[in-house]
């Protein structure tokens, strides 16, 4: 994996993952888009 | 079974309020909860816990460039399949990206440290301070005397880790701070 990859997967996978958009919502019971990063913002098309 | 022996600790009360005015002040000064072996988690993982902290730092000091990382990754994995309705990047949805300020391994170790100085000033203060080789008459009639006290106390604490981190927590963390929370996993 890329190092700065590593940082996102560090952050909020093996940290406080608790705090990440794509774990909140699939406690939710909802389909978590790929275009939903782990800090909540959304991609679009370009 | 015989009679219990006169106890020379602090008073019920005493304790009480000296380990809820403590549980308190943890929380009102860190934002976190009290929890001893929390902490011993933060100082055996210390490696985890330092790599977790730069990579926090990074994401705050480099965050545009990282972004930018992780969008062409995704996008290089899922194509072209985004929602047509949705702007390029928006602002965050959830409240998923501000962490709470972490305690450090350091400042852990330095908690731990305290606790046994405490507990040594305690048996100092009481007169009951001195170096023994045995876990006392009540350990040998439960569980080991002599040499067998030694791998059954180290069995025990192995238990006790597995337990806590298994629990997520110990008798500070869940027994103090979760229950007067009412966190069902305590409860």
């Amino acid at each position: 994996m890329q190092p700065t990859l590593k940082i996102w997967q560090i952050s909020y996978c093996e940290a406080d993952f608790t705090r990440c958009a794509r774990f909140q919502k699939s406690c939710s019971g909802e389909t978590v888009p790929p275009t939903l990063l782990p800090n909540g913002q959304l991609l679009g098309k370009k | 079974m015989g009679a219990l022996e006169p106890s020379t600790y602090w008073p019920w009360w005493l304790g009480a309020l000296a380990l809820g005015g403590l549980s308190v002040l943890h929380m009102a000064l860190t934002g976190k909860i009290l929890g001893v072996s929390g902490a011993w988690k933060r100082v055996v993982r210390w490696r985890a816990e330092a790599a977790a902290v730069e990579a926090e730092e990074a994401l705050r000091t480099q965050s545009a460039a990282l972004l930018a990382e992780l969008e062409a990754a995704t996008r290089a994995e899922f194509g072209d399949r985004y929602d047509a309705s949705a702007p390029t990047v928006t602002a965050p949805v959830t409240s998923a990206s501000a962490p709470a300020a972490a305690i450090t391994p350091g400042a852990s170790a330095l908690f731990l440290a305290m606790v046994a100085l405490g507990g040594a000033i305690s048996a100092a203060a009481a007169g009951r301070w001195g170096v023994r080789a045995d876990l006392g008459a009540e350990f040998a009639r439960v569980v080991a005397s002599g040499w067998a006290q030694w791998p059954a106390l180290g069995f025990g604490g192995i238990l006790v880790g597995l337990g806590t981190s298994m629990a997520g927590g110990c008798t500070s963390g869940h027994g103090v701070m979760g229950c007067a929370r009412l966190q069902v996993s305590s409860l």
